[in-house]
């Protein structure tokens, strides 16, 4: 008699001890929860346009040009320079604003001084281009879009020429959905609208010529014109060939993130370069120059944004300039030519030690244990030390890194790791602090171009560069430490040109992450083109709304993981909060 | 490397991870047998776990063990129906030859039993589960996990026996 039951029993429980579990098991758990959340917000952003979806206003886009098809030729890719045949100009029919009626109310027309006008999210598929350009109120009231959205063409003879022509014949580009009802849309100060252009890459006609109207390539400059306000405006089109039939949408509602300005008088005055680190619950300012240029502070304050208040630091002797902090548990580590330690509950300072290196400001990370830092010396390249944080105890356990740490190199700590990345090239190195062992990151898909564009996400690091083909819009990459690769990701509307990019210390970009955005301050001292908030994942970008000054050179951009932090040239503090 | 760092807060996740440690290799085990297919399995499971950590932070999970338990065997039958995998493939290491016919024999049973069923005789032989803790699981009442078990081992003794006569 067969025992049915314990064969199938055994049989099972041997094939069973067969299957072992993946490597990469955990790996491909925390890929499928990136993943899951990815949908996720794509879902969201999905369900916020159709919620808002508003029927189309009829399209006036004038684009002009005098000529047929291919004088307009380009030589070279995206940023080279061109000989463009002398084109485009255009009138603009005075816009009659569409009055129909507003889901949302009345409100003022958007005008161009107050709309910030940046290119979104662009691609080609299937032959077809298209471009989303997205205006964000970024006036004190709220607004409204109503009338014929109008793009104008400008040519320049190359990309960094200053003087940009119109075309000379107009060409209208019809509206894409010319049944539409019309409608307005109404924005609260940082919300956006956006319009959409679409077109038919020129590889789809045989001889490349477009068969009827066309927009030129990428060294064209585009002016969003706002009915009644030519105003308003952005740079050049991401287009890498010409462009036939193009139509354009209505105005509609942008899925953007809600971005709030809170800014904040500090007692320190203008800080030219300060230190500052988050504790946890308060932001710490300490040191910088008062922007005189030659009167560097050595005082500091503490920021709670929960109630708004500063509370002085005590003073010390401590006198590095620039010098770099760090948090550790529960102190923060300063460091440059000197070290020594702040303890912000008991406001008291300790274990002073001079006579380090070089007196930059070194690159610092919190291992959890102790305080890995490279100081850099003239001639040498520098020198790998950990400092102690309960008695600033230093040692010289830092193993030789595989290429030269730069003055301008920007680190990240991702918990396990300290990744360091060069401000040129797309190669950065990593050091391992348990194992003091270093290593190569594999290339980065960008070029780097400034010190300060690197962030870590929690699970990924972010940093933006150029490529090869777009060179002068940001484009971002992403590093994931688990399968230890890079992936592309879209290209964002920021202008690497707009970068107050610099070796010294008070080199303008940043990034840093909070919560579910990167937030660059390009360093721009046009306050609308200073501060861009940056979904890196799903391809958009808008700028916040206006800071009431331009942030100040060399200021630190801090996330609390909640809210941003930067100085600003007025000596003010802004906090920006993304939902 | 460190599982469940996907961007998320980690408040609550430290019985997460205990479950996790605990359970992930008898789950992708119970998955590979009910799919048939070792990395199908491991997708499964993966899959489950980081959907289930969202809401076990959320609060909306009671019994984590049961819960991730449920999500396995609820995925591999959509695995199975999506067609992701059909063949229970062999995995034996075996060399008797009566005992590769046993085992051919139970692999030929299972790749010819609707999903769920499979699944319940997979919680029931290998997962040692009480016929009332299955239909828990598996989402059916008691008395069709006893019926058909009751059927999947009348014929797994019908072609043993036969196996055995021939």
């Amino acid at each position: 008699m067969i025992d049915t039951e314990r064969v199938l029993r055994d049989t099972l429980r041997e094939r069973a001890e067969t299957v072992k579990v993946p490597e990469d098991f955990d790996a491909r758990v925390n890929a499928m929860g990136r993943r899951i959340k990815l949908r996720r917000r794509r879902r969201g952003a999905a369900v916020v346009l159709c919620v808002f979806a508003v029927a189309a206003l009829v399209v006036g886009l004038l684009v002009v040009d005098d000529d047929s098809g291919s004088d307009l030729v380009v030589a070279g890719s995206v940023g080279a320079s061109s000989t463009v045949a002398q084109s485009i100009a255009t009138s603009l029919s005075a816009a009659q604003p569409n009055t129909t009626t507003a889901s949302t109310g009345p409100s003022a027309q958007c005008r161009g001084g107050d709309l910030v006008v940046i290119l979104g999210r662009s691609g080609v598929a299937a032959g077809t281009f298209s471009q989303v350009i997205l205006l964000t109120n970024t006036g004190t009231n709220a607004c409204s879009l109503a009338g014929q959205p109008k793009l104008e063409v400008l040519v320049r003879q190359n990309p960094s020429d200053p003087s940009a022509t119109p075309l000379a014949v107009p060409l209208v580009i019809p509206d894409r959905e010319p049944n539409a009802a019309p409608a307005t849309v109404t924005l609260r100060t940082g919300q956006s609208a956006q319009v959409e252009l679409y077109g038919s890459t020129v590889q789809n006609y045989p001889n490349r010529k477009c068969p009827g109207d066309k927009l030129p390539d990428s060294t064209v400059d585009s002016r969003f014109l706002i009915p009644d306000d030519p105003t308003a405006g952005f740079g050049p089109l991401p287009m890498h060939d010409y462009i036939c039939s193009p139509t354009i949408t209505a105005f509609q509602p942008a899925a953007t993130a809600d971005v709030a300005v809170r800014t904040f008088t500090s007692p320190l005055g203008r800080r030219v370069a300060p230190t500052a680190v988050w504790t946890g619950s308060e932001l710490m300012v300490w040191g910088g120059d008062n922007g005189s240029g030659n009167n560097v502070q050595f005082t500091g304050s503490l920021f709670n944004p929960t109630n708004g208040t500063w509370r002085p630091m005590s003073s010390t002797v401590l006198r590095g300039a620039p010098v770099a902090a760090v948090w550790a548990k529960d102190r923060v580590v300063f460091a440059a030519s000197e070290v020594a330690v702040y303890e912000p509950t008991s406001d008291r300072w300790s274990g002073y030690r001079g006579g380090l290196l070089e007196k930059n400001a070194p690159l610092l990370a919190y291992t959890g244990s102790d305080v890995v830092g490279w100081f850099f010396e003239i001639g040498t390249g520098g020198t790998g030390l950990r400092v102690n944080p309960a008695n600033t105890q230093i040692t010289e356990n830092v193993a030789s890194p595989p290429a030269a740490i730069g003055y301008d190199a920007t680190p990240v700590w991702t918990g396990r790791e300290w990744m360091i990345f060069p401000a040129t090239g797309s190669t950065g190195i990593a050091f391992d602090p348990s194992a003091n062992r270093w290593r190569t990151v594999p290339a980065a898909p960008v070029n780097f171009v400034s010190r300060g564009l690197v962030t870590w996400t929690g699970t990924d690091v972010i940093a933006y560069g150029t490529t090869v083909r777009q060179s002068h819009l940001l484009t971002g990459a992403a590093y994931h430490p688990d399968t230890n690769t890079w992936e592309l990701l879209p290209t964002i509307p920021v202008l690497a040109s707009t970068l107050a990019v610099g070796n010294s210390f008070d080199a303008g970009p940043r990034l840093t992450w909070n919560d579910d955005h990167a937030l660059l301050s390009t360093g721009a001292t046009d306050t609308a083109l200073a501060l861009f908030v940056i979904d890196p994942y799903l391809t958009r970008t808008q700028p916040t709304p206006p800071l009431p000054s331009p942030p100040e050179k060399g200021t630190p951009l801090i996330s609390s993981g909640s809210e941003a932090f930067l100085l600003l040239q007025s000596g003010e503090l802004a906090a920006i909060t993304i939902r | 490397m460190e599982p469940f760092s996907f961007g998320e807060r980690r408040v609550g996740v430290e019985e997460f991870a205990l479950a996790y440690a605990r359970s992930k290799a008898h789950l992708i085990r119970t998955a590979a047998l009910i799919t048939g297919d070792d990395d199908v399995a491991a997708d499964v499971v993966a899959e489950v776990f980081a959907r289930v950590l969202p809401r076990w932070r959320a609060g909306n999970v009671l019994d984590l063990d049961g819960y991730l338990y449920r999500c396995v065997v609820n995925e591999c039958i959509s695995a199975i129906r999506r067609r992701r995998a059909v063949e229970w493939r062999p995995g034996s290491t075996r060399d008797h030859a009566e005992q590769i016919a046993d085992y051919e024999l139970v692999a030929q049973l299972l790749a010819t039993l609707k999903p769920k069923v499979r699944a319940m005789v997979v919680l029931r032989f290998f997962g040692d589960l009480t016929e009332a803790q299955t239909a828990k699981i598996v989402g059916v009442p008691v008395g069709t996990v006893k019926s058909s078990i009751s059927r999947a081992l009348e014929s797994l003794r019908g072609s043993l026996t036969k196996g055995e006569v021939g």
